[in-house]
């Protein structure tokens, strides 16, 4: 068996050195280069995390959440309405689980018909501190998603995504929420650790801004979010 | 679909704690790949591997310092590169898999030899093993902690571990230190 003794030696041994040691150098990392195929595929591979139906239903227990709530809603035909959280254009379901919150927007909040699809407009935050390059971008009828980097390592997700009928997921086990104010909308906001999000609605859409960004700079950003609504 | 749907992170705080891993550790995990594997294409290959396993296990990185977090990384990295090596089959024997000697060890085979000669002799042991004594050692990660993220058993972190061992007494033995 492994002795507990040559355990503690071998630490006090690794104390000795600077661990850096053993591992390339900053300059050896600058070498390394990636091909354009390896650079579409880690496009796609980070986009399709973001996308909001793998999102929203990205695992069995959020999957079987889910149903369990349409089927309760559906059987009951009662609306569970939470009225604290009711704003004219910011109406849903919420249902709050041990772990995590999910909540559903009314089918009927859009007014257009459902034949008349309307494919989606971006629209995207006039405002992205300092420093930020846009490294992924997925933008077709259905969504609007962007996601920016900063050389050290911060980065900020945005996303435009339909609400009508959709559900959104809020992991808040471990968080503090709050609701604030963007442009007389109200939006819920959330810190978990050094990591912020926000959302708010509009008559169409949910957008959502998140990254271990300052509560400050991820509500100047969604200010500058241009909605005209109407 | 349904497989696919279980290999991502779970949570909008796992999503950002892998982005922020694919930015960080993207060429290191390459350069880990290529050490092991001389070929561009190849060790690409495995990067995606290995950024795919640690997509899948990103839980298990929450609360882990950043130099275990690093050195995790690296294990995954040459795993997926050691993996891809097999299956390509360029070669019959892998020149960095000395395994499981069944040395006969004593105890504490360490406890008199002078800490300078011990990290020395740990610096020459192939980058895997000395990653693996290094979790285990020094980050204080448990056996079952170190299968858990690596996505192995807990028996072959036993062996790998014992392997390292007994490559470093076998070492220390060679220069006289024991």
């Amino acid at each position: 068996m492994i002795n507990q003794a040559i355990r503690a030696s071998l630490k006090t041994a690794f104390s000795l050195v600077e661990l850096d040691a053993f591992y390339p150098t900053q300059e050896e990392l600058e070498a390394i280069t990636f091909s354009d195929k390896f650079e579409q595929w880690a496009a796609r591979f980070l986009k399709r995390q973001e996308h909001f139906w793998f999102r929203t239903f990205n695992t069995v227990g959020k999957q079987v959440a889910a149903v369990v709530l349409t089927v309760v809603l559906a059987l009951s035909a009662v609306t569970i309405s939470v009225e604290a959280l009711r704003e004219p254009f910011f109406e849903f379901i919420t249902k709050t689980f041990e772990k995590f919150t999910l909540i559903t927007f009314h089918e009927n909040d859009d007014p257009s018909p459902e034949d008349e699809f309307i494919p989606l407009k971006p629209i995207d935050p006039t405002y992205i501190p300092e420093g930020f390059e846009l490294t992924s971008e997925t933008v077709d009828f259905m969504m609007n998603m962007k996601t920016y980097a900063h050389k050290n390592e911060t980065i900020i997700h945005y996303s435009q995504s339909f609400k009508n009928g959709s559900q959104l997921y809020i992991d808040t086990e471990d968080a503090t929420i709050t609701r604030i104010n963007i442009n007389e909308r109200e939006a819920i906001f959330k810190q978990e650790y050094n990591e912020t999000y926000l959302f708010f609605t509009d008559m169409h859409y949910i957008y959502e801004i998140s990254g271990n960004l300052t509560k400050e700079e991820l509500i100047k950003i969604a200010e500058s979010i241009p909605i005209h609504e109407k | 679909m349904f497989f696919y749907l279980l290999t991502i992170p779970e949570t909008p705080g796992d999503k950002w704690t892998f982005a922020k891993a694919y930015f960080k550790y993207r060429k290191l995990i390459k350069h880990e790949a290529l050490q092991v594997l001389q070929n561009e294409e190849l060790a690409e290959d495995a990067t995606q591997e290995a950024l795919i396993h640690i997509a899948r296990s990103v839980q298990q990185f929450r609360g882990k310092s950043e130099e275990s977090e690093r050195a995790y990384v690296c294990v995954i990295a040459h795993n997926a590169a050691v993996d891809l090596y097999r299956k390509e089959k360029r070669h019959l024997e892998h020149k960095t898999d000395p395994r499981y000697f069944e040395m006969p060890m004593q105890e504490d085979f360490l406890g008199n030899i002078a800490q300078g000669d011990i990290i020395n002799k740990i610096k020459e042991l192939p980058p895997q093993k000395r990653r693996i004594l290094e979790l285990w050692a020094f980050h204080g990660e448990s056996r079952k902690a170190i299968a858990k993220t690596l996505g192995i058993s807990y028996n072959v972190v036993q062996k790998e571990l014992r392997s390292a061992q007994e490559l470093l007494y076998k070492k220390l033995k060679e220069a006289d230190l024991i």
